[in-house]
């Protein structure tokens, strides 16, 4: 059992546990409004790992995500409807596209840091929502979106739903590939660049290319998710693609961690069951998140889930000592 | 022509309200280093203040009282954001600051939705001014107003600056502040004044344009990426750039709405500040070395 006290150990038993776990969740939870709830936190999970990585371990922000959503939502949607190209294949094409875009744009951008790259990202996603809700040849704008998508079915003859299992499937593969990148020679890279460019630069790591493959990552992330979100909606339209969806997407990881993939997932399940889980929550929402996200950077700069699972252990360790 | 003109005119109108949003960061960032992303909250409070204290009607003694509402309250805002949030901050870690900034916009934007409702107010005219018409080209009263208001509010700056203690004590804390702690002069309260002086702005334009744009509490992060729009056009830091960044992305936006598609006047702002930033991080007044505040 050694090998799970190491970091790499305890992330495989991690990956399986998620794995048990949502087989288990798409086996017993038969209730249709408990499992929409838990596919939105599930899609909404794909993107918020893609932030996490930015985010967290890159220290980049960017408020933009809601733009590559957008992409990766309209661009799954016009490939079914106006090609009829197989799901699967758009939705993997519209993971490419927002992939392609954001690291065509990445290098210019990213010079940008701090306040300034949030503020340019800021105005890149206001101005994607502004696409999305105007751009109507293509994306239906506010009224009427896009409507009736159909419902994704891999093989007819299984029946049942078949939706869950891709989304859970995407949420692992997204996952996993960002476990690998964490422990590989790219995550200590992105931890150097977090630490000092400068520094990273000297110790000969590649800090352009390496934040724009970040960027671009985070991108192709939120794309699959826009594109599930998509799939799973069926009829949506531009008002889903918001810059409040950029600012919930930094909520989760504030909310779960800043530096484990792990907490992107916690967070995406917490942000996604408030709003469900109490009542008029919709009205104090805004403020809600406003005083949890300052109150976190002011007090527990790791993350919220993070640092509370620190003073556990820190409990712990104290209780076995004394 | 007179098509023109009239879209000058409104550009110009609307660029006196960016040009204060622009003097809000402006002021604060040389204070603090810190681009307080809740600075557009400042003109969507004071907008939706002083639509709720006058409501659709009142005029004369009514309005002046709303606007002053408008404008304590904001201040106030300010003041607040300063004392219990920056100043407390633990971490000084930059991308934590930034969070912290996005945190209060949030906070601002909800308490807004919640005190002042979650529908659009509509407050008229402030009046005083006659209509004037130029040769066909309509001269808005309100226009006036705010015209007068950036003046006002730019005279009252330059002296401050200029011939008062206290602005030259804030010049001194945001060049060197080590050195104006040295003489006596404690760089938290020319924080706390500068936040406060942003608010006050804020409120002011917010307060002079709810009869253009009525009041909502959506509006603020779209007017304060277009203040800071203007403050990086004019170069960060410069309050005159501020008010001239302010007057471009006015005109820039009242240009494309009249002669291209209106509906992605916002867009075309986003996207100038985007490449500004990028091309141009100094501003397209960059070479022009105005003496900083």
């Amino acid at each position: 059992m050694q090998v799970f006290k190491t970091s790499h150990g305890r992330d495989a038993l991690g990956f399986l546990a998620m794995a048990v776990t949502l087989l288990l969740i798409h086996t017993l939870v038969r209730d249709h409004f408990y499992r929409s709830v838990l596919l939105q936190a599930i899609i909404f999970a794909v993107a918020a790992t893609g932030m996490t990585l930015l985010v967290g371990f890159a220290g980049q922000i960017s408020l933009g995500q809601n733009a590559f959503m957008a992409m990766g939502a309209y661009g799954f949607a016009y490939q079914v409807q106006k090609f009829g190209l197989h799901p699967l294949f758009a939705l993997g094409l519209a993971t490419l596209l927002p992939t392609v875009v954001a690291y065509a744009i990445a290098r210019p951008i990213l010079r940008l840091s701090g306040h300034y790259l949030a503020l340019a990202t800021l105005a890149l996603g206001s101005a994607g929502y502004i696409f999305a809700s105007r751009w109507t040849d293509v994306t239906g704008g506010l009224d009427p979106g896009i409507l009736d998508l159909p419902k994704f079915t891999l093989v007819s003859a299984w029946g049942g739903d078949q939706f869950f299992p891709l989304a859970a499937l995407c949420l692992m593969l997204v996952t996993g590939l960002s476990l690998v990148l964490v422990h590989s020679a790219i995550g200590r890279s992105l931890h150097a660049i977090h630490t000092s460019e400068l520094v990273a630069a000297c110790s000969g790591i590649q800090v352009e290319r390496t934040k724009a493959a970040i960027f671009a990552l985070a991108a192709g992330c939120a794309g699959l998710s826009g594109a599930l979100y998509a799939l799973f909606m069926r009829s949506f339209n531009a008002s889903s693609f918001s810059i409040m969806i950029s600012i919930e997407l930094l909520m989760m990881v504030i909310v779960g961690s800043l530096s484990t993939v792990w907490g992107s997932l916690i967070g995406a399940l917490l942000v996604t069951l408030l709003p469900h889980a109490l009542e008029h929550f919709e009205s104090a929402k805004l403020f809600v998140y406003g005083t949890i996200m300052t109150l976190v950077v002011m007090f527990m700069p790791n993350g919220l889930a993070s640092s509370l699972y620190g003073s556990l252990r820190q409990l712990v360790t104290a209780g076995r000592k004394a | 022509m007179t098509y023109f003109l009239q879209i000058l005119i409104s550009g110009l109108v609307i660029g006196c309200i960016y040009g204060m949003a622009a003097l809000g960061f402006t002021i604060v960032f040389n204070a603090t280093r810190v681009i307080n992303f809740a600075n557009g909250e400042f003109l969507m409070l004071g907008g939706l203040a002083t639509a709720a204290v006058i409501g659709a009607e009142a005029s004369g003694w009514g309005t002046v009282a709303a606007v002053l509402v408008a404008a304590a309250l904001t201040t106030l805002v300010g003041l607040l954001m300063q004392a219990l949030a920056f100043d407390k901050a633990k971490s000084r870690d930059l991308q934590m600051l930034v969070m912290l900034t996005i945190g209060i916009t949030l906070m601002l934007r909800g308490g807004a939705s919640i005190v002042f409702g979650r529908s659009v107010s509509f407050v008229n005219d402030f009046g005083g001014f006659p209509e004037l018409d130029a040769g066909g080209v309509f001269i808005p009263p309100q226009g006036l107003w705010i015209a007068l208001a950036m003046m006002a509010v730019s005279l009252a700056l330059w002296l401050l600056f200029s011939h008062t203690t206290i602005g030259k004590a804030m010049q001194a804390a945001s060049m060197e502040p080590r050195a104006a702690a040295l003489c006596g002069i404690e760089p938290r309260h020319m924080a706390l004044l500068a936040f406060a002086i942003a608010g006050l702005i804020g409120g002011l334009a917010g307060a002079l344009m709810a009869p253009l744009a009525p009041p909502f509490y959506e509006n603020g992060i779209a007017l304060g990426l277009k203040g800071f729009a203007a403050a990086i056009a004019g170069g960060l830091g410069n309050p005159i750039g501020a008010v001239l960044g302010g007057l471009l992305i006015g005109l820039v936006e009242s240009l494309s709405a009249g002669y291209g598609a209106s509906g992605y006047k916002d867009a075309v702002s986003f996207l100038l500040l985007v490449a500004v930033l990028i091309v141009r991080p100094a501003g397209l007044l960059g070479k022009l070395q105005v003496k900083r505040v």
